[in-house]
C-alpha cells in the first residue's frame, strides 16, 4: 500500500527523466549541433571582422581568431556611409511598416467581421497574391514605376514595399481577427455606445498588439532585408539601403586586408533583424496561425 | 483602400501578358510591337531555358526537403524534451535557431562564398582531415554529383540553411500544441520513438508542414536574392535559376517582352498550387 502510493506520486515526473537521461543527452547534442551550423556563417562572420590581418593572409585561416582588434567596428562608419544607408533603410521600414500594418488592420478586420457581398471573392484573391512569385512581378512593376518617372526616388521602395505588405498583413491579421478573441466583446462595447471605429481603436487593437506585432516584425524584417528590387529601383547613393549599399562595396573590399572591415559592416547590417527575432520569438509564430499554447 | 491595393498587384500580372507578347525592350523605350507569342515560342525552343528550368526545379525541391527534415528534426528534438529544459533556454536556443531565417541575404550569401572559397576555413578544415587539393564548392563544374555540378549543390546547401528555421518554427509552435497525453500512451503502449513519430507526430503536424512547404516552395521558386548574389547564376549557368534568369533577361540583356513572358510561364505554372492553396485556406478558420 505503501509503496503504490509513493511510487504513484513520484513517477510522473521522475521516473521517465531517470530512463530517458541517455536519450535526452543525445536530443540536446543533437540540437546543440544544429545549432552550430545555424550560427557558423555568423561566427566566421564576427571573428572575421576582429581577427588580425595576417590571420587572412594565411593560406586557410584557423578556426579560432589568435588576436582581437575592434577598431574595424569604428573605421567602417568612416569608410562607407553606413549610417547614411542606415538611416535610409529605417526610414523605408519605418514608413512600410506604419502604412501596411494599419491599412491590412483595417482590411483584415472588415474580412474578418463583416459578410458582405464579395467577402470571400476579395479573400481569394488576396491570398492568391501570396502565391505570386515575386520574380513576376519585376519587370511590369519596373516598367510602371518608370513610366511614372518614381525610379530612384525616395518613394520608389515604400511604395513597392507596402504592395507587396499589404496583402500578406491582412491575411495575418485577419486570421488574428477571429481566433485570438471573442466577437462578444466589441458587441458589449456597441451596446454601451461605443462607435466602430471606437470598437476597432479601443478594443480590437489593444487585445491583438500580438498579432499587429508579429506583422510589423515580418513586414520590417523583409523590407530592411530585401536586396534585388532596391538595387534596382533606388540604386542611388543618396537613397540607398544597407543591403544595396553593402553590396556595392563587396567589390572594392574584397580583398583580404578589407574583409575585416566589411565583415564588421556586416555584423551592423544582420544584428537588427536578429536582435529583434531573438527578442520577440514569441509573435513570430503567431503571424502564421499557429499559436503557442 | 484593400481594392486599390490588388489593382496594384493583378495590374502588373496583366501588364506581363501584355508586355510577353511585344518585344519590348528598355533600349527602346516606348517603341514595342507587338509579336504575338513568338517569345513564348523563343522559350519553348531554348536549350538554355529548359537546362535552368531543371536546375530551378532541383534548387527548390531539393532546399526545401532538406530544410524540412532539418527543421522538423530540430523542433522534435527541443520540444519532445521540453519538460527537461529551463523554459529560457528553450526560448534562447530557438531565437538563436531563427538567425539564418532573418539574416540579410547579402551578408549570409557573402559570407558563404567566404566559408566555401578556394583558401577558406572549410578547405582549411578538409585540409587538416587530409584532403589534399582545394575544393572550389561554388566554381568547380566538372565534379558531378548525381549528374548535377557541384555548385549547384553548395547552392542547395546555403537554402537548406537558410530554410530550415522556417521550418522550425512553424513545426515547433504547432508540436507545443499537441497534448502531452498522446505521447504518454505510446510510451506506455511501448511504442518505438520512430513509430510515435510517424503515427502520433507527424500525421497531427502535417497541414502546418503541408502549408510551410508549400509557402517555401514558391519562396524558392519566385525569390532571387540568395541565389543572385551566391552565384548570380555562374559559371557558365550551372547554377542559374528561373529568377535570376528573368532578371538578366529583363534587365541586362534589356528584353522585357521575353523577360514578362518567363514571368509569365512561371506564374502560370506556380497557379494550380496557388488555386489549391486558396480552396484550402478559405476553409479553415485561421487565415493561414
Amino acid at each position: 500500500m505503501t509503496a503504490a502510493m509513493t511510487s504513484a506520486r513520484v513517477s510522473p515526473r521522475d521516473r521517465p527523466r531517470r530512463r530517458m537521461s541517455g536519450r535526452r543527452f543525445l536530443a540536446y547534442a543533437g540540437a546543440i549541433l544544429i545549432l552550430c551550423y545555424a550560427l557558423l556563417p555568423l561566427y566566421w562572420m564576427v571573428i572575421t571582422a576582429v581577427r588580425p590581418v595576417s590571420e587572412l593572409l594565411a593560406i586557410y585561416p584557423s578556426w579560432i581568431p589568435g588576436g582581437i582588434q575592434l577598431d574595424r567596428f569604428v573605421n567602417i562608419w568612416s569608410a562607407i556611409p553606413l549610417a547614411s544607408y542606415m538611416l535610409n533603410s529605417a526610414i523605408v521600414v519605418l514608413i512600410t511598416v506604419l502604412i501596411g500594418v494599419s491599412v491590412a488592420a483595417i482590411g483584415g478586420y472588415a474580412l474578418s467581421r463583416f459578410e458582405f457581398p464579395g467577402n470571400g471573392l476579395i479573400l481569394a484573391f488576396v491570398l492568391f497574391t501570396q502565391t505570386i512569385p515575386t520574380v513576376v512581378l519585376l519587370v511590369p512593376f519596373y516598367t510602371l514605376l518608370h513610366d511614372a518617372g518614381l525610379i530612384n526616388t525616395r518613394v520608389a521602395l515604400p511604395i513597392s514595399y507596402t504592395v507587396w505588405a499589404v496583402p500578406y498583413a491582412t491575411l495575418i491579421l485577419r486570421g488574428y481577427f477571429r481566433t485570438a478573441f471573442s466577437r462578444d466583446l466589441e458587441d458589449a462595447a456597441r451596446v454601451d455606445g461605443c462607435s466602430r471605429f471606437g470598437v476597432l481603436w479601443r478594443i480590437v487593437f489593444p487585445l491583438s498588439l500580438p498579432g499587429l506585432m508579429s506583422a510589423a516584425m515580418l513586414i520590417a524584417v523583409f523590407a530592411w532585408n530585401e536586396f534585388l528590387w532596391a538595387s534596382l529601383i533606388a540604386s542611388q547613393e543618396s537613397i540607398r539601403t544597407v543591403s544595396v549599399g553593402l553590396n556595392q562595396f563587396v567589390g572594392r573590399f574584397g580583398t583580404n586586408e578589407n574583409l575585416p572591415l566589411w565583415m564588421a559592416g556586416a555584423v551592423f547590417v544582420a544584428l537588427p533583424p536578429i536582435i529583434l527575432y531573438v527578442a520577440a520569438q514569441r509573435f513570430v509564430s503567431v503571424g502564421y496561425g499557429v499559436t503557442e499554447r | 483602400m484593400v481594392v486599390i491595393l490588388l489593382l496594384c498587384m493583378y495590374a502588373p500580372i496583366l501588364d506581363a501578358v501584355r508586355l510577353s507578347l511585344t518585344d519590348s525592350s528598355l533600349l527602346r523605350p516606348g517603341q514595342a510591337v507587338s509579336v504575338g507569342l513568338a517569345n513564348y515560342v523563343k522559350i519553348a525552343t531554348s536549350k538554355e531555358f529548359w537546362t535552368i528550368a531543371g536546375q530551378t526545379v532541383l534548387w527548390a525541391v531539393a532546399s526545401v526537403a532538406g530544410a524540412a527534415v532539418l527543421g522538423v528534426l530540430v523542433a522534435v528534438l527541443l520540444t519532445s524534451h521540453r519538460r527537461g529544459l529551463p523554459l529560457r533556454g528553450r526560448a534562447i536556443i530557438g531565437g538563436l535557431l531563427l538567425a539564418p531565417f532573418v539574416a540579410p541575404p547579402v551578408v549570409s550569401a557573402y559570407t558563404w562564398i567566404y566559408l566555401y572559397s578556394g583558401s577558406g576555413p572549410i578547405n582549411g578544415l578538409l585540409h587538416t582531415l587530409g584532403v589534399a587539393e582545394p575544393i572550389y564548392f561554388l566554381g568547380d563544374t566538372a565534379t558531378k554529383i548525381l549528374g548535377v555540378a557541384l555548385p549547384l549543390w553548395s547552392m542547395i546547401q546555403v537554402g537548406v540553411w537558410s530554410g530550415f528555421p522556417f521550418f522550425f518554427l512553424m513545426t515547433a509552435a504547432a508540436l507545443t500544441s499537441i497534448p502531452i497525453q498522446l505521447h504518454e500512451a505510446a510510451a506506455i503502449d511501448g511504442a518505438s520513438a520512430w513509430r510515435t513519430f510517424r503515427s502520433i507526430t507527424l500525421p497531427l503536424i502535417a497541414p502546418v508542414l503541408e502549408v510551410t512547404i508549400f509557402l517555401e516552395l514558391l519562396f524558392r521558386l519566385g525569390g532571387l536574392d540568395l541565389p543572385f548574389l551566391l552565384t548570380g547564376g555562374g559559371p557558365l549557368n550551372a547554377t542559374n535559376v528561373w529568377g535570376v534568369y528573368i532578371y538578366q533577361v529583363g534587365f541586362a540583356r534589356l528584353e522585357t517582352g521575353y523577360g514578362a513572358a518567363l514571368g509569365v510561364v512561371l506564374f502560370l505554372i506556380c497557379a494550380p498550387f496557388a488555386i489549391w492553396y486558396v480552396r484550402r485556406s478559405r476553409h479553415q478558420l485561421a487565415g493561414f
